[in-house]
């Protein structure tokens, strides 16, 4: 079932990549904002207003989730730092896995060095290639690795955190069209959350993340 | 992402770094509707213009292959490589810097002034 969600929510982002191709980035990058397609909606970067209220929202949730018990009451919710122990008594170490990324991560800066070296000393196409290849290797094994890391951690205190950072910064940051006038989309949060077209949701969410974060 | 690399291609355009060049020189021309408040997306942008204008000065006065404007990992390796150098270069000057005692140098006190 979870696995379906995440296949689903791959192939969306996957289609608002490939829709944000025929975007026109120059306006992208003008206007501060990034109209749909159907033009009745865009995500507009946020104002100082909206950022301190997105900072009280998040202060206000870490604080719940630090804080939750069940009926034992057992903190329900485990931080990064717990969950390193938890896995570490059944077996699984991610330490080592932080440790294999590092030296991978090491192991790129210096061929990128050398590539960079090759590159001012004006080297052949082949040997430009083959290092380039060996680059890439590298970095696809620390995708895999990640990919790992991140699958163990999924459930974390810090990521529940950012996730619900991004669904509240999408809130703030979405507009609609209503008689000519760019205006609020929801009325408050719990309308955002109980919207039920979630594709158009994680796609405002892309644009909201490009637009206020970067890549 | 896919949108990243489009933003590079944008920046590394001969119409992108006219007008960032023209922008620099003239008050009047701007690159964006706003002129404060900048987007991530902005900075990001105007982080690449300043990149690749460096990047096509050191392949005139350089000489270093124009491989760089094709290859975005080209680019990258490059630039690391120049930077690493450069700080470098800074160490090794700032350690061969440092203050030589000797008996020339006398510290006066108020009488031997006057």
């Amino acid at each position: 079932m979870e696995n379906n969600r995440m296949e689903e929510a791959k192939k969306i982002v996957e289609e608002t990549e490939k829709e944000l191709e025929s975007f026109n980035i120059l306006e992208m990058i003008k206007n501060n904002e990034i109209i749909f397609p159907n033009k009745l909606f865009k995500v507009r970067l946020l104002t100082l207003k909206d950022k301190e209220e997105l900072l009280i929202a998040k202060r206000k949730k870490y604080m719940e989730l630090l804080q939750e018990k069940n009926d034992k009451g057992i903190f329900i919710n485990l931080t990064e730092t717990d969950l390193y122990k938890t896995y570490k008594e059944r077996g699984i170490n991610i330490e080592e896995l932080d440790k294999e990324i590092n030296k991978l991560q090491s192991e790129e800066k210096n061929l990128l060095l050398q590539l960079g070296e090759a590159i001012a000393k004006n080297e052949s196409e082949s040997i430009l290639k083959s290092i380039e290849d060996n680059i890439n290797e590298l970095r696809g094994k620390q995708k895999v690795i990640l990919t790992q890391k991140n699958l163990l951690l999924n459930d974390s205190l810090e990521n529940q955190i950012e996730e619900y950072f991004l669904k509240y910064m999408t809130y703030l940051s979405l507009e609609e069209k209503r008689n000519e006038k760019w205006e609020k989309m929801f009325s408050n949060f719990q309308d955002f959350c109980d919207y039920g077209d979630e594709s158009f949701l994680i796609q405002a969410g892309i644009f909201a993340v490009i637009l206020n974060r970067g890549f | 992402m896919n949108l990243y690399r489009g933003i590079r291609n944008l920046a590394k355009s001969n119409s992108a770094q006219n007008l960032f060049l023209a922008a620099k020189e003239i008050h009047n021309i701007q690159l964006f509707e706003n002129v404060f408040n900048f987007s991530a997306l902005q900075e990001i942008y105007l982080n690449l213009l300043y990149f690749y204008e460096n990047l096509t000065k050191d392949i005139v006065t350089e000489n270093i292959s124009r491989l760089v404007l094709e290859n975005d990992l080209y680019a990258d390796a490059y630039y690391l490589w120049k930077s690493t150098r450069k700080k470098d270069k800074k160490e090794n000057i700032k350690s061969e810097l440092y203050l030589k005692t000797s008996n020339k140098i006398k510290f006066l006190n108020k009488e031997d002034k006057k």
